[in-house]
């Protein structure tokens, strides 16, 4: 192997505290890492959401919880129209590029794909360490653009120019610069990570395990770290470019300047788009492990599966003008666009499908992370087929820059990455800390979580197809909005259900981390090769590497003593 | 390890071509031609270039397919992705 | 299933980590500097050539020339692996001083040109195309930069002698990286000194 294996692996016991808590170049402590700040940038995010949707119900009173926020950002708890502006873009950025992907990709890919595909670790494991800082790094810069002059962000998370580009629109100074840079720290960990992923499941495979007998996690990671890769560079050419506009005072993207404002939107989407499948197949990864575990069946169309997200990848690199239809484009590209976005809801659709059939005739067992997975599959089936009302021209129109398309999107982001990762959470919590979490308590949060989820943005599609504009600040300025003002109070109490349903998550996660039921080594029996080692799993993972004899699905065999085949078994699986 | 033990080809001739490519393409600006063809020569000529020091620097004429995927994509999608916005950007504003 | 087998000998890909892992760095730096001139080209095409009087203040013979040191840089870089391929140390670490020399001749001669346009008045505030300049340049020298401290430290390695028998394939990582930069510059010469 190369230098770097050799000097990593082994000796983990004479590790110091730092190095192996703290500055760790192990795969399964750098995912629990990403998980810890995805969590926590969860809280900063959905307290956000909080003040945004008090304000939206009952404008301009004092929001109980935020009179703790100093002089000019707030006015004893009343949040002012730039501090709104603010939540609206850090409450997208925060929870996208620091929840979604770290929550997803960070911490479950890394935790996961070396132990799945069975290997000792990344390929690269200092690289590894770096990516977690560096996203580390990213996450205090975007805090710290809050307490600067001028506040935080407040041009939207897509950072739309002009208004981004010059700061006599916003009066925001360094809070948007700030934003850039811990964008482009965020971007390069995930950067860094990718090449983790990839290179690792390229080239360290363990024997046997053949491309078509990975888990479908490992593919649908591998999947979304490409697309990342490629679609995020002309964002950064775009981000580098925006920045200079702000402090050196160029005019890329200033049109009296003889700047093109329109393209800073065409870069920002020809990564926004494949963005959200890079948050959305590593949750659709987890539901694809979940699934055939609790219905005793292999998952239906393992290779159509692995196809049709490779093919929805690719796709996903040509839909991009849809996010413009209203912005003054060439409306020639309408066309070509909404043909691309319907046609990339069939490979989705493929998928779903192939979710059914494999709960059909299949012996379901209902526990916490198998009704998280079906919560998930309920709810994004609503987000799917909303997105292809955004996706078509003539019906953008209409409700384009609405709460419609607000609602659309959280129904496709939350039950992916909060439904699919707490799915994953209560699955993988087993082998990440040796103890099984509570699932009476997983249940009632599975409830809570669903139906107040639903009750806060079903109606937000009414509200939108009544015409409320996203991103206002006070809807009673307007007196077509007033009707409405009741659906917004309702959606403002099924959110602050929703945030507190989250307490009952949060107990339930310290609580078993210490003082849970001790989990077996197998305790969903299921066949992938991580549930082959026992916790704690030492640095280097496997003892010995295993060898691969089997597909990752294989589940109710005929002939078989027990009704799972683990991958690393050759035959006559033994039970336990 | 399993480095494929290739012979190494000449790299003083293809640096040699490399040169004659760019001093041709210098020289085409001072040509009489139209603006159209001087410019559409050197950009042909760059794309040798750049293919040759990929193909032999690169050494990715030995590389797996894999390899030449991961280097060929990403071009690609340069590719497709000024030229779809060519009406937008060039043609509208 | 015996224990003796290493993941090695079960690789689906004869592709090193390190090279694989080189290989997807550089596809994503394909589509940041993709991005770049792309939005370089497209506001090319749309000023209508309002840029060319602009353009003709670059100049061609002192990029050419600069192109020719960053070939000859590639050159060199590619001699030191072959070098390195042929157990030559000696020749590997002269390859690799050269390399280094080069580029820091290209920075030096970029910045003779930066100054001179300075002092003509061309800075990044005089128009659009200027602005492009010193962005394109700039990145691309950054990059520049970067390979030559990379290049340098494995110099330093060679001549200490500790680049064996462990580390001396990072000379072949560190040219793939050396020869995108060119690859970078082989398409910037044109678009931004000789397009007028
Ligand atoms: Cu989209």
């Amino acid at each position: 192997m190369t230098e770097q294996k050799n000097a990593e692996n082994g000796h983990s016991e004479e590790l110091s505290f730092w190095r192996k808590y703290v500055f760790s170049t192990d795969h399964k402590v750098v995912g629990k890492q990403y998980l810890f700040i995805a969590l926590f940038m969860a809280i900063l995010g959905g307290v956000m959401a909080y003040y945004m949707r008090w304000q939206l119900a009952w404008p301009e009173t004092a929001v109980p919880g935020a009179g703790w926020i100093p002089e000019p950002t707030a006015f004893g708890g009343i949040i002012p129209p730039e501090f709104y502006n603010a939540l609206t873009t850090m409450h997208g950025t925060i929870m996208v590029f620091f929840v979604g992907m770290p929550f997803l990709l960070g911490a479950f890919g890394n935790f996961l794909l070396p132990l799945m595909i069975g290997a000792k670790d990344m390929a690269f494991p200092r690289l590894n360490m770096m990516s977690v800082w560096t996203l580390f790094l990213a996450s205090l810069v975007m805090i710290a653009s809050f307490f600067v002059e001028g506040g935080a962000a407040s041009a939207g998370w897509t950072g739309y120019a002009p208004l981004s580009a010059d700061p006599i629109h916003t009066g925001v100074t360094w809070g948007l610069n700030l934003w850039i840079l811990g964008l482009a720290l965020e971007f390069t960990s995930f950067l860094m990570g990718g090449i983790n992923f990839l290179t690792t499941t390229i080239t360290m495979r363990a024997p046997g395990m053949t491309m078509y007998r990975l888990p479908l996690m490992v593919w649908m990671q591998i999947t979304a770290a490409v697309i990342f890769m490629l679609s995020v560079g002309p964002l950064i050419a775009g981000a580098i470019l925006l920045l200079l506009d702000r402090t050196v005072g160029t005019g890329f993207f200033i049109p009296e300047l003889g700047g093109d404002p329109l393209l800073w939107q065409h870069l920002f989407w020809f990564f926004g788009h494949p963005e959200v499948y890079v948050v959305l197949l590593p949750g659709f990864g987890a539901i694809m492990e979940i699934l055939p575990v609790f219905s005793r069946k292999p998952i239906f169309a393992y290779k159509t599966i692995i196809w049709s997200t490779i093919i929805a990848g690719a796709l996903s690199f040509l839909v991009w003008a849809h996010h413009m239809f209203v912005s003054g484009m060439d409306p020639r590209l309408a066309m070509p666009f909404s043909i691309t976005t319907i046609l990339i809801s069939v490979p989705f659709a493929v998928v779903i499908f192939a979710f059914m059939a494999t709960l059909w005739g299949g012996s379901i067992r209902f526990t916490t992370p198998m009704l998280f997975a079906l919560g998930t599959v309920m709810t994004f089936i609503v987000g799917g087929a909303t997105g292809i009302f955004n996706g078509s021209a003539p019906v953008d129109i209409f409700i384009h820059d609405t709460h419609f398309v607000v609602a659309h999107f959280h129904f496709t982001l939350f039950p992916d990455v909060f439904l699919g990762g707490f799915a994953a959470l209560y699955f993988w919590f087993p082998k990440m800390f040796g103890r099984m979490m509570n699932e009476t308590l997983g249940k009632i949060h599975f409830w809570v979580t669903t139906i107040a989820f639903n009750a806060v943005f079903i109606p937000m599609f009414v509200l939108g197809l009544g015409g409320s504009m996203r991103r206002v600040y006070n809807p009673l300025q307007y007196d077509f909005l007033k009707p409405m003002q009741g659906i917004n109070e309702f959606i403002t109490y099924a959110a602050i259900v929703l945030l507190l349903g989250q307490f009952i998550f949060m107990f339930n996660f310290f609580w078993s981390m210490f003082k849970g039921k001790k989990a077996e080594r197998n305790p969903w029996n299921a066949t992938t090769l991580e549930w082959s080692v026992s916790y704690p799993i030492p640095h280097d993972n496997f003892a010995t590497i295993p060898t691969v004899y089997h597909g990752p699905y294989e589940y109710s065999l005929p002939g078989n003593k027990s009704d799972w085949q683990p991958q690393h078994e050759e035959n006559e699986p033994v039970s336990g | 390890m399993t480095d494929t033990k290739h012979a190494h080809p000449n790299y003083i001739v293809i640096w040699a071509w490399l040169v004659f490519l760019l001093a041709i393409s210098v020289v085409a600006v001072y040509l009489p031609f139209s603006q159209w063809i001087t410019v559409t020569f050197i950009f042909v000529v760059a794309a040798v270039k750049a293919v040759i020091v990929a193909m032999y620097f690169m050494h990715l004429k030995f590389e797996e397919s894999l390899v030449r995927y991961i280097a060929i994509i990403p071009v690609l999608l340069f590719i497709i992705m000024t030229l779809s916005l060519i009406p937008d950007t060039v043609y509208n504003r | 299933m015996s224990g003796a087998t290493t993941v090695s000998e079960y690789q689906a890909t004869h592709t090193v980590p390190g090279r694989m892992g080189i290989w997807w760095f550089l596809a994503s730096e394909i589509m940041v500097f993709g991005g770049f001139l792309a939005i370089y080209i497209l506001y090319r095409m749309a000023s209508g050539g309002a840029w060319a009087e602009m353009a003709n203040h670059v100049s061609a013979p002192i990029g050419t020339f600069n192109t020719i040191i960053l070939l000859t840089s590639s050159l060199t870089m590619v001699k030191a692996f072959e070098a390195i391929d042929n157990e030559k140390r000696k020749q590997a670490t002269n390859f690799l001083l050269i390399t280094v020399i080069l580029g820091l001749a290209f920075l030096g001669v970029k910045a003779f040109e930066y100054s001179s346009e300075i002092a003509l008045g061309f800075t990044p505030l005089s128009g659009t195309f200027w602005a492009f300049y010193y962005a394109l340049t700039g990145l691309h020298g950054l990059h520049i930069v970067a390979g030559v401290i990379f290049n340098a430290s494995l110099l330093v390695m060679a001549m200490k002698g500790t680049l064996w028998p462990n580390t001396q394939h990072r000379v072949e990582y560190a040219g793939l990286y050396w020869h995108f930069v060119d690859i970078v510059w082989i398409f910037l010469f044109p678009l931004l000194y000789l397009s007028y």
